[in-house]
C-alpha cells in the first residue's frame, strides 16, 4: 500500500541549463558576465536603466592603481557588447522566477514586454542606493557641500587651483568605503598642493594597502582628527568654518580648533536598492542585516543565498571595493559551474524522498524548507491529491527539516529513517 | 543506587556536536548521528526512552550559527515540547535536555554530558523501566 | 480546512486506561493539514501511552496507523481487520471522523483523540484562524469577503454594536480580539462602498444553521440506486 512512487524527472531528464542570468548592469553585473561568458556559459544581462555602467562608472580614480574605472568598464562593455554569448538588455526587470537550481522559469520584463526564459543559474548584482543628508543649513555657497559621489564626479575640476581647504568627515557606517575614498581623495588632494582635513570616527583599513595609504598621507600632511560628533559649521557670506575641540587630547590641551574651509565633503548612508525587499520576495531569499542580500550565516560561502543557484555579486550583498567584487563575481561563476557539472544521480540518492501517496500536500515541508529548495507540482501520477512538492536534488542540502515536520511521515531520509535510527536506539546501553 | 549506570543517549548534529561525540567514548553515553538540529521528531526522542534510555540529550549548533539557518532553534522548541509531553506521561522532564555545542568544544561537550550523566545517576532509572 | 487540536495526554491516558491494546489512527486530510492528528502525531501519541503505561506498570499494546479520509467508510474498511485485534480504537480524526468510525463499526468503541476547534486557515505556519461558522447561508458578498458571523463576536449582521474601540472588541480581555465590523468598514472604505454601512439587514434565515438540528443535504441526482 506504501510503495515508493518516484515522480519526474529522473535523473537522466534532469539537465543544467547552461545560461546565466545577470540582474544588474553595473560594475558587479558586468564583472560576472564576463566571468560566466569566461567559462563558456551563455549569459543574459538585464538593467534596470537606460545603460550599463551603474554606480562604478561615475568613479573617477581607484587609490590602488591608475586605472580610470569609468574607461575600464567602458572597455568591458564594448567586449560584452561584442561577445556572441551574451544578451544585454537594458529597461528591463526580473519579475517572477519559478523552479529550482539549473531549471528556473525566469519571467522578464523587457522594455515593457514579458519574456519566459530558462535559466540555470542567477546572479542578482543589483546594487546599493545613496542618500546623502546636508550637514548644516546652507543659505548660501551651498556648492561648497558635497557628499562622495558628487565629489568624484567633478573631482577634476575642484582639485584644479591651488591651496583650498577641503574638510572630509567620514561618520561611522558598517562599511569601509566611506574611508578609504577619504584616504584616496587625501592623496590626490595633497598631492595638488591642497589642505585636507579628516574627521572620523573609526579609520576602517583592513583592505590590502589602505594602512600604508593612511600612513603615506598622513606623512604628507593631512590632518587626521577623531570624533564627527562635535563639528560646528559657522557660515558668513558664503564662507564656512568649522569648530571643534580634539576630543583626543587633554582637558589642559584641547582647545577651540577653527578650520575655514572651501569644501565639505561627507559620507553618503549606503543603503540597499529600493528593490531590493520585492526582489527577495520574488527569489524566494532571505535578507540580511541593514536589508542587503547577504544572509548572515557563519556557515554560508560570502556570495551564496540561501537558496542554490541565487548569487549575491557587489554593493546589493554589502558594499564593497571593486577588487573584491571581482572576486565575488568569479565565486558565483565556479559555484555555478560546479553545479553544473554535479552528479545528480548521486545527489539523488541521499535526498530525502517524499512518498506522494502518503503526502496530504499540506505544504508543511515547502513551508519549513530552509533552504527553499521544493518546488510545487501538479498532474502528478499516483498522488492522492493530484500534486505533490517535489524535493530537488541539486537545491536540497539534506537537512532534513522537512522529515521532522511532515505530518503524515510522507518524507524518508536515505540513512535517517526510522529503522535506522531504531538501529542505533538498539546501542542504548549495550556499550557499557 | 550508587551501582546504576545510566544510559544517555545523545542526538548530535553531524556539523557540530557529533564531530565532538565521535571522538569522545564515553561509557553509557550513545552518540546518535543527526543531519541537522531540525531533523529531530518528537517520535524519535520518546522512542529513545522507550528503547530504554534514561536520559536523552539535544545537542545542535550554536545560536545563529547553524548551517540550515534555523534548525538548532527548531531542535530547541522541539525539546521544550517534548519536555511538556514527558511532564504529562509522568516523566522528569529534566531527563531531556537541549544544548548548543560548537564543533571545536570537546570540553564543554564533556562537561555537558558528564552533567547531565550525574543527574541522570541521582534521578534513577527511567520510571517505568524494566530491569534487566 | 477542518482545524483540530490534540486533547492533553493526561485525558488521554485517563480514557485509554482501561485497555489494554489500543490502536491510534490517525487521519490524512484535514487534521493532517493542521499538524494535530496525521500519521506523526498518532505515532506521537502512541509513544506517549506506551510510555505512560510503562511508568505506570501496565504494559499496553498499541499501534499507529493512518487513514487516508477518516470521514468515508472505504477508506476505514481498509482497517477492519486491524481494528478487530485491538479492543479500543484512540481516533486522532475531527468529530466527523470518530462518528463515521462508530457509524459503520457500531460494536468497537472509538475515543476522541482530538478537540474538534474550527474552520479555519493557517495564517502562517504554526498559526490558525478561525473564519467560518458553516451558518449555511452566506452573506460575504454584501460584507466583501469578511464575515461578520465568524469575525463579530456578536455575530450581528448590522453592525459595529458600539462597543469597539481601536479596532478591538469589547470583550477582548488578555487576548486581543478584533472587531470583525472594524474590518468590514476598513475593507468597504477601501473598495469605496461604504453606502452598504448604512444599509439594514433584514433577519437572517438561521434554520440553515445548526439552530435547525443536524443538517442534511439529499442530492437525488448524484445518488446511487443499485440496480438502476
Amino acid at each position: 500500500m506504501n510503495a515508493q512512487r518516484k515522480y519526474p524527472p529522473a535523473p537522466e531528464e534532469m539537465t543544467f541549463e547552461p545560461k546565466v542570468l545577470v540582474v544588474g548592469g553595473g560594475a558587479s553585473g558586468i564583472l560576472s558576465a564576463e566571468k560566466a561568458a569566461e567559462l563558456g556559459l551563455s549569459v543574459v544581462l538585464i538593467e534596470k536603466t537606460e545603460e550599463l555602467g551603474g554606480k562604478a562608472a561615475q568613479l573617477s580614480f581607484l587609490y590602488q592603481s591608475n586605472l580610470s574605472p569609468s574607461q575600464w568598464l567602458k572597455d568591458k562593455i564594448s567586449s560584452l557588447e561584442k561577445n556572441n554569448k551574451v544578451t544585454i538588455y537594458t529597461n528591463s526587470q526580473l519579475e517572477k522566477v519559478n523552479g529550482q537550481v539549473g531549471n528556473f522559469k525566469v519571467t522578464l520584463n523587457i522594455e515593457g514586454k514579458k519574456e519566459e526564459m530558462d535559466i540555470g543559474a542567477i546572479i542578482m548584482a543589483t546594487g546599493m542606493d545613496l542618500s546623502s543628508k546636508m550637514p548644516a543649513q546652507v543659505e548660501k555657497g551651498a556648492g561648497s557641500f558635497l557628499s562622495q559621489m558628487e565629489f568624484e564626479k567633478q573631482f577634476t575640476q575642484l582639485a584644479s587651483g591651488d591651496s583650498k581647504t577641503f574638510v572630509l568627515v567620514v561618520k561611522e557606517d558598517d562599511f569601509l568605503i566611506g574611508c578609504i575614498n577619504a584616504l584616496k581623495y587625501s592623496k590626490k588632494l595633497k598631492e595638488a598642493n591642497h589642505n585636507v582635513y579628516v574627521f572620523f570616527d573609526e579609520m576602517k583599513v583592513s583592505e590590502e594597502g589602505t594602512e600604508k595609504l593612511y600612513h603615506q598621507v598622513r606623512e604628507e600632511g593631512v590632518t587626521f582628527i577623531r570624533g564627527t560628533n562635535n563639528l560646528k559649521i559657522g557660515q558668513e557670506e558664503g564662507k564656512f568654518s568649522l569648530t571643534t575641540i580634539d576630543p583626543q587630547l587633554p582637558v589642559k590641551l584641547a582647545k577651540e580648533l577653527v578650520i575655514n574651509f572651501d569644501y565639505y565633503i561627507f559620507n553618503e548612508d549606503l543603503l540597499p536598492g529600493a528593490d531590493t525587499g520585492k526582489l527577495a520576495e520574488i527569489l524566494r531569499v532571505n535578507l540580511g542585516p541593514g536589508g542587503f542580500f547577504q544572509e548572515d550565516n557563519y556557515h554560508t560561502e560570502p556570495v551564496y543565498s540561501n537558496r542554490q543557484g541565487i548569487y549575491f555579486v557587489g554593493a546589493c550583498r554589502m558594499p564593497d571595493l571593486l577588487h573584491n567584487v571581482q572576486e565575488q563575481a568569479g565565486a558565483a561563476v565556479n559555484s555555478i559551474y560546479q553545479l553544473s557539472v554535479a552528479d545528480v544521480k548521486e545527489l539523488m540518492e541521499k535526498t530525502p524522498l517524499i512518498d506522494v501517496i502518503k503526502c496530504a500536500y499540506c505544504l508543511t515541508c515547502y513551508r519549513s524548507c530552509p533552504w527553499n529548495a521544493i518546488d510545487l507540482l501538479y498532474e502528478i501520477e499516483g498522488a492522492a491529491w493530484d500534486g505533490a512538492p517535489y524535493l530537488h536534488p541539486l537545491a536540497c542540502q539534506k537537512c532534513g527539516c522537512c522529515v521532522a515536520e511532515c505530518p503524515n511521515r510522507a518524507i524518508s531520509f536515505p540513512g535517517y529513517t526510522d529503522e535506522d535510527m531504531q538501529k542505533e536506539f538498539k546501542k542504548i546501553g549495550g556499550k557499557v | 543506587m550508587a551501582d546504576f549506570n545510566p544510559s544517555l543517549v545523545t542526538l548530535c548534529c553531524e556539523n557540530s556536536a557529533f564531530l565532538v561525540a565521535e571522538e569522545e567514548n564515553l561509557p553509557g553515553v550513545t552518540p546518535v548521528k543527526i543531519p541537522c538540529g531540525g531533523q529531530v521528531e518528537h517520535y524519535h526522542i520518546l522512542n529513545a526512552f522507550d528503547q530504554g534510555a534514561d536520559g536523552v540529550m539535544v545537542l545542535a549548533c550554536l545560536k545563529e550559527n547553524c548551517k540550515h539557518f534555523w534548525g538548532n532553534d527548531r531542535a530547541e522548541k522541539k525539546v521544550n515540547y517534548v519536555k511538556g509531553m514527558l511532564e504529562n506521561i509522568g516523566i522528569n522532564a529534566e531527563r531531556l535536555a537541549y544544548s548548543p555545542v560548537a564543533a571545536n568544544n570537546e570540553y564543554k561537550y564533556g562537561e555537558l554530558v558528564k552533567e547531565m550523566y550525574d543527574k541522570l545517576k541521582e534521578m534513577g532509572p527511567m520510571e517505568g523501566k524494566v530491569k534487566k | 480546512m477542518i482545524i483540530g487540536e490534540r486533547k492533553p495526554l493526561e485525558e488521554v491516558f485517563d480514557r485509554t486506561s482501561s485497555f489494554n491494546k489500543i490502536l491510534v489512527l490517525g487521519c490524512e486530510t484535514c487534521v493532517a493539514v493542521c499538524l494535530a492528528g496525521g500519521k506523526k502525531e498518532a505515532e506521537e501519541t502512541a509513544e506517549a501511552i506506551s510510555l505512560h503505561r510503562k511508568k505506570e506498570n501496565q504494559p499496553v499494546e498499541v499501534k499507529a496507523e493512518s487513514v487516508q479520509r477518516q470521514c468515508e467508510f472505504e477508506f476505514i474498511d481498509e482497517f477492519k481487520d486491524l481494528m478487530n485485534d485491538y479492543d479500543v480504537v484512540l481516533s486522532l480524526a475531527c468529530g466527523v471522523g470518530v462518528q463515521t468510525m462508530v457509524d459503520r463499526y457500531p460494536e468497537k468503541i472509538v475515543l476522541p483523540g482530538l478537540n474538534t476547534t474550527f474552520l479555519g486557515y493557517p495564517l502562517e505556519q504554526g498559526v490558525w484562524m478561525e473564519n467560518c461558522q458553516a451558518c449555511g447561508d452566506c452573506v460575504l458578498d454584501k460584507t466583501h469577503g469578511i464575515c461578520p458571523i465568524t469575525r463579530c463576536t456578536k455575530s450581528m449582521l448590522n453592525g459595529p454594536c458600539g462597543g469597539s474601540s481601536e479596532g478591538k472588541c469589547e470583550i477582548s480581555g488578555d487576548i486581543e480580539i478584533e472587531c470583525g465590523w472594524h474590518l468590514i468598514h476598513e475593507r468597504l472604505k477601501a473598495l469605496g462602498k461604504l453606502d452598504y454601512m448604512e444599509e439594514v439587514e433584514p433577519p437572517k434565515n438561521w434554520s440553515t444553521s445548526f439552530h435547525g438540528g443536524p443538517r442534511k443535504i439529499v442530492r437525488e441526482d448524484v445518488k446511487i440506486v443499485r440496480g438502476e
